[in-house]
């Protein structure tokens, strides 16, 4: 939940799922969308957010950090 | 200034601010229909044109300012006994 | 058992030069490699284009001594002894001044592969360093990197280098005391490669991830380290220990303060690397130098935790410098920090305790000035290393780019008489068994459960302030844990990830928590309860730890000192800088 990714935005360019360090995403073949399934292995880098060509990814970092 | 210290705010969360340099990224990439890692470079090298970087007689009065404070809070803990040098062989 | 390696693996390669690790190190020797005619391979487990520690960026080069790149002995020395403070000096002094000595060189190649050494105006920037004396004549240059993964990433597929993003080493392959390749698995498609090589290169980054991360949060985000975790996990160690190499110094460990209120502020480093320190201050607004560890404890009991780190006394354009870091290396931080008001004018950030971190610096794969890695005196033929996981003096970004670079430019003459490499098929067999185990497990354990199990012991029964009995217990713990492995399930490739690093991150817990049972005095940042005084016979030297004939050895030694010719060169160039200073 605190990686969320505005599909409606996304353009399938696969950068997230390519280069997340910690191989979070996988690839929906039939929707050409990412899906955050590893959440728990994220290290909130921001990678993903910040190399998003429509910056559609939002990442807040999680209550046990507040 | 006063020379009571302050302590720690009672607020955890702050008010709301802006950085400005994040915001020059945001508007950049808006407008150029790109990722924040594309549109980050050029403004920052627009953004250091108005830090002092090349001014190295300014540079060095700040850090030696810094480095004379902590110099003499050093002597202070020191005066103080307060140990915080870690065991070295000589 | 078949003799065809086709029949096994998914695939074959055969290669001049494998390089396991993509990051900024591995990137350059990859892309050097190739530009001097090699067949290059690459794999990694990530992507090259973000892998690494400076996958978010990185805002600074700390590669040169002095501004006009000279480097005197005095320069290396007084670096080694500053590093008396981590316990031990460098294990090879000679592999730091060869460094030292090419900086310029290293400047040029990286331009060369697109890298942006110098700024906007055409000049490259020197870092201001808040200290006076010989401190000052050390410098090195503030960069804006933030990508520097994806221009490298470009600069090796240009190359032509063989690229395999997503795969993981497994292990090394032997033979007859030679390294001549490794196994590999493809963490996405579970595809089991073998890769024979003349030439095998690490640089997989330093190990962290024995301790739980700089943000530890409580419930099941463990990997907020302040270094990417998939290079922190220390691959490259366990490949070298397992094959017969020296690991050195592995009871040494960095330190640091664990950060409550992450903002990934660097402990304020970023800060430094503009000449200006924080404010580290009590919850009542004293001001303190930052504290050690003792120092900690003693600020705890007299109830003056928690403690923070401030910028508040910073000017306008100190702020702005700040800003410029954070968009260098982790623009994320602005919206984190945004998103909560954590405004640096006002904001103090609260640093938890200080604990161990990482096996750097003098820690890590033990090589000498050619970057081999070295089964107690002699080098292992076909096995090099380089970058943060490699001990003394290749650390850093600039270490890794240079121990990449000067390698890649010797191994056309290195491997010019190399015979071809042949293969151990039962090693194959038996790496492929390994690494595709957990995907035939049902029902088992996460590997992220036994991580967070290994991660324990070394918390609680290594830590910060040791001693024997913790030690013991420790060991006595882990030995039970390595049962553990056979149960850990992989329901996708995915996990095998997961799975491979704790076969890893047991093997190095266990080296490191032997190295400490031997070292019994305390001395720098290295504390042993029950041992509280330096012990003089250990001045200078270290532990290094290898597998010789399936027996662990662990042997005291001493530090290679410079060589006669680098020596003479290093006293040459002194007196040429005190005839120049006495001229000016």
């Amino acid at each position: 939940m605190y990686i969320k990714i505005d599909l409606a935005t996304c353009d399938g360019c696969k950068i997230c799922y390519n280069v997340c360090p910690q191989d979070v995403f996988t690839w929906n073949e039939e929707t050409k969308k990412p899906k955050v399934s590893y959440e728990e292995e994220c290290w909130f880098c921001g990678i993903c957010w910040m190399d998003c060509p429509e910056r559609g990814i939002d990442i807040t970092y999680p209550v046990s950090i507040s | 200034m006063s020379d009571k210290p302050e302590k720690t705010s009672d607020k955890h969360y702050e008010d709301k601010f802006e950085f400005p340099l994040w915001k020059l990224i945001q508007d950049r990439a808006e407008e150029k229909g790109i990722s924040y890692a594309k549109a980050a470079p050029a403004v920052v090298a627009e953004y250091s044109k108005t830090i002092k970087y090349r001014d190295p007689e300014f540079e060095d009065k700040v850090i030696m300012a810094r480095a004379e404070e902590l110099n003499e809070l050093g002597k202070k803990e020191e005066k103080l006994g307060i140990k915080f040098k870690d065991k070295k062989s000589k | 058992m078949t003799d065809d390696l086709t029949e096994i693996a998914d695939e074959v390669i055969e290669t001049d030069v494998l390089m396991i690790g993509g990051g900024v190190g591995g990137c350059c020797a990859v892309a050097k490699a190739k530009e001097n005619g090699l067949d290059v391979t690459l794999i990694e487990k990530a992507h090259i284009d973000r892998s690494g520690s400076a996958g978010q960026g990185i805002d600074h080069y700390e590669g040169f001594f002095t501004r006009d790149g000279t480097t005197t002995i005095e320069n290396v020395s007084n670096e080694d002894w500053r590093l008396g403070r981590y316990g031990v000096r460098y294990p090879n002094l000679n592999v730091k001044y060869r460094l030292y000595k090419c900086q310029f060189w290293v400047f040029e190649q990286l331009e060369k592969l697109g890298v942006p050494m110098r700024w906007d105006d055409g000049e490259p920037y020197w870092i201001p360093f808040p200290f006076v004396g010989w401190e000052r004549r050390k410098t090195g240059l503030r960069v804006h990197w933030t990508n520097i993964k994806p221009i490298l990433g470009r600069a090796v597929r240009r190359s032509g280098a063989r690229i395999l993003n997503r795969t993981m080493a497994i292990d090394l392959l032997t033979k007859d005391g030679k390294v001549v390749g490794a196994t590999a698995v493809n963490i996405r498609t579970g595809e089991f490669i073998v890769i024979k090589a003349k030439a095998t290169l690490i640089a997989t980054g330093k190990l962290m991830r024995l301790y739980n991360p700089e943000t530890p949060m409580p419930w099941k985000y463990k990997f907020r380290y302040h270094f990417c975790p998939a290079s922190s996990a220390g691959d490259g160690y366990a490949l070298v220990y397992r094959a017969g190499g020296d690991l050195v110094n592995m009871d040494i460990n960095a330190w640091t303060f664990r950060i409550r209120d992450d903002l990934t502020c660097s402990y304020g480093s970023f800060s430094l690397n503009d000449g200006v320190p924080m404010k580290t201050y009590t919850w009542d607004g004293e001001e303190i130098i930052n504290p050690n560890a003792t120092r900690y404890k003693q600020l705890e009991d007299e109830g003056k935790t928690p403690i923070y780190f401030g910028f508040d006394h910073f000017s306008e354009d100190s702020h702005k410098r700040l800003e410029v870091a954070f968009a260098d290396e982790r623009m994320l931080s602005f919206k984190v920090a945004e998103d909560r008001g954590f405004n640096p004018k006002t904001h103090r950030y609260e640093l938890q305790d200080l604990s161990p971190t990482g096996f750097y610096r003098v820690s890590g794969i033990y090589i000498d000035e050619n970057f081999r890695v070295l089964r107690g005196n002699k080098p292992i033929e076909g096995l090099y290393a380089f970058g943060d996981g490699s001990a003394g003096g290749t650390s850093g970004v600039a270490g890794a780019a240079t121990g990449g670079l000067l390698l890649a430019e010797d191994l056309p003459e290195i491997l010019q008489d190399m015979d071809e490499p042949e293969i151990d098929i039962s090693q194959v067999e038996e790496q492929k068994q390994i690494a595709l185990a957990p995907l035939a497990v049902e029902e088992g354990v996460e590997p992220l459960e036994l991580e967070s199990a290994i991660r324990d012991i070394c918390e609680r029964y290594v830590g910060m302030f040791k001693s024997e009995g913790k030690l013991r217990e420790g060991l006595r713990r882990l030995g039970s844990l390595k049962d553990w492995l056979g149960k850990l399930s992989a329901e996708t490739p995915h996990h095998i990830t997961g799975y491979l690093e704790c076969r890893n991150l047991l093997d190095l817990a266990e080296v490191h928590i032997k190295a400490c049972i031997e070292r019994k005095e305390t001395r720098g940042n290295y504390f042993r309860s029950d041992y509280p005084d330096i012990d003089p016979d250990m001045d200078g030297k270290f532990f290094s730890q290898r597998i010789e004939n399936g027996k662990e050895i662990i042997e005291l030694r001493e530090p290679i000192p410079l060589k006669p010719e680098y020596l003479k060169d290093a006293e040459e160039e002194k007196a040429e800088l005190q005839t120049a200073d006495a001229a000016s």
